[in-house]
């Protein structure tokens, strides 16, 4: 009941902070799709968007977690990105990994940029482009399944084409935790790629909803944690995710939803196996 | 020197310096890259905040920005492409109707100037628009197909071409 009452009051603040993102006066692009990997869009210049994301994640208990995230287009090149993460029902050892790969990983306030660097456009509503993202996190938690988290620095390169019709993107990152307090938290690296489609069904002209389809895949290799200056070897983990995700588009609104599942797992922590990772986000231009 | 500076005032006040005749009133222009509801919402909502846009839609599946102006405006293209570029995509040929005065610079070279300033190279394939016929100078109005290169600058293929009443 009290994990209820958290949840509500978290909805409480976000329904308080909407209204409020009316006000701000910028235009909006972006949107392009996948929930959990990498893609390349960035917003034109001085457009600004949000995203509300209810993530879950589930091992023997389900974590929930609520992600704000704030993009801000520098140029037409360059997105800002600041993600925070607002904890919805905590688990004793969340999974070591990049929950949704275009923002911080459970727990971390991050901060990064999108920098395009090639684009080209063969053709009406195509796009083939390639872009950098590089961050940088901090905590909001001084512990994570019992170890001190430390800042982390990450950097990803993601290409791929978009059409009105096909995406596909393909990208790989790496996260970089700093010790703290002796203990460190387990680098991440990761491959992720996602397919889209969108059916002649749904290919109706702006302004009306515009749906799209994706098959998303996230593989992760974790290293080892520290504790107390003392490597933990038996903390490392590989795992891949494969699962759908939907995106649905109308006007400056956007409303995606996708669900990954393990398809290979190897790791010792066998009584730690996630489950599923299930993301739902609402998105807005302004 | 008292009359000449009356003379100055007078004229100043009897034309006007002002952009009253439109520059472009109407712009079909293909845009390459857009392919989301946000990517056509976020370039309509940037068109629309420009002085002088009277209207403005985006088609996606077309890849097609449409916009109408004021008389007033001052806007050029290189400004309409501009704010396509700020929003991410390619703008690539368009069709528009321009208002502006006629220069023949010989027989072969006209240039259609609009009161922004914007040079347009007029180029009548089919000959039958009698480009000769209009006396340098003349207020024109305009509709064509833009093709654009930095060696040349803006050519427009000549639709149609009818005497201005502006």
């Amino acid at each position: 009941m009290n994990q209820f009452f958290s949840i509500t009051k978290h909805i409480k603040y976000l329904l308080i902070l909407v209204p409020f993102l009316y006000m701000i006066n910028a235009n909006g692009q972006g949107g392009h799709g996948p929930v959990f990997t990498l893609a390349t869009p960035t917003l034109g210049q001085g457009e600004l968007s949000y995203d509300a994301m209810v993530m879950t994640t589930k091992q023997n208990e389900s974590a929930w977690m609520l992600r704000q995230n704030w993009h801000y287009g520098l140029t037409e090149d360059i997105q800002l990105n600041f993600s925070v993460p607002t904890t919805l029902k905590r688990i004793a050892n969340p999974p070591q990994g990049r929950l949704g790969t275009m923002m911080g990983s459970y727990g971390d306030l991050e901060i990064s940029g999108l920098f395009r660097v090639f684009k080209t456009y063969p053709a009406i509503g195509q796009r083939f482009e390639s872009t950098l993202l590089l961050g940088t996190s901090l905590p909001t938690e001084s512990k994570r399944g019992g170890i001190t988290v430390g800042p982390s620095i990450h950097a990803a390169t993601v290409t791929g084409y978009a059409s009105r019709s096909f995406y596909a993107w393909a990208g790989t990152g790496y996260q970089h935790y700093f010790k703290k307090n002796n203990d460190q938290l387990g680098n991440i690296f990761y491959i992720t790629g996602v397919v889209g489609y969108r059916p002649a069904f749904f290919q109706h002209d702006y302004p009306k909803p515009d749906w799209r389809i994706f098959l998303e895949s996230v593989t992760e290799w974790v290293g080892n944690n520290t504790v107390d200056n003392i490597e933990n070897k038996n903390t490392d983990l590989v795992r891949t995710l494969l699962g759908p995700s939907v995106l649905g588009l109308y006007g400056k609104w956007g409303l995606s939803a996708g669900i990954l599942f393990p398809l290979d797992l190897t790791t010792t922590k066998t009584d730690e196996l996630e489950l599923f990772r299930s993301s739902f986000v609402l998105s807005y231009w302004f | 020197m008292k009359t000449q500076f009356l003379l100055i005032i007078i004229s100043f006040l009897l034309f006007p310096v002002t952009n009253a005749s439109a520059q472009i009133t109407e712009v079909k222009q293909t845009v390459f890259g857009m392919d989301c509801s946000p990517c056509a919402h976020g370039l309509e909502k940037r068109i629309k905040k420009m002085d002088g846009v009277k209207s403005a839609s985006v088609s996606l599946n077309d890849g097609q920005l449409t916009a109408s102006f004021t008389d007033d405006n001052t806007l050029t293209l290189k400004e309409i492409r501009s704010a396509i570029k700020n929003s991410g995509f390619d703008p690539k040929s368009a069709t528009i109707k321009v208002r502006g005065k006629l220069f023949k610079q010989d027989n072969s070279t006209f240039i259609l100037k609009t009161n922004s300033g914007e040079e347009f190279f007029l180029v009548d394939e089919g000959k039958n628009h009698k480009l000769m016929n209009f006396k340098n100078n003349e207020t024109i109005l305009v509709s064509g197909k833009t093709e654009i290169s930095e060696e040349v600058g803006i050519k427009l293929i000549l639709i149609d071409i009818n005497k201005s009443p502006k």
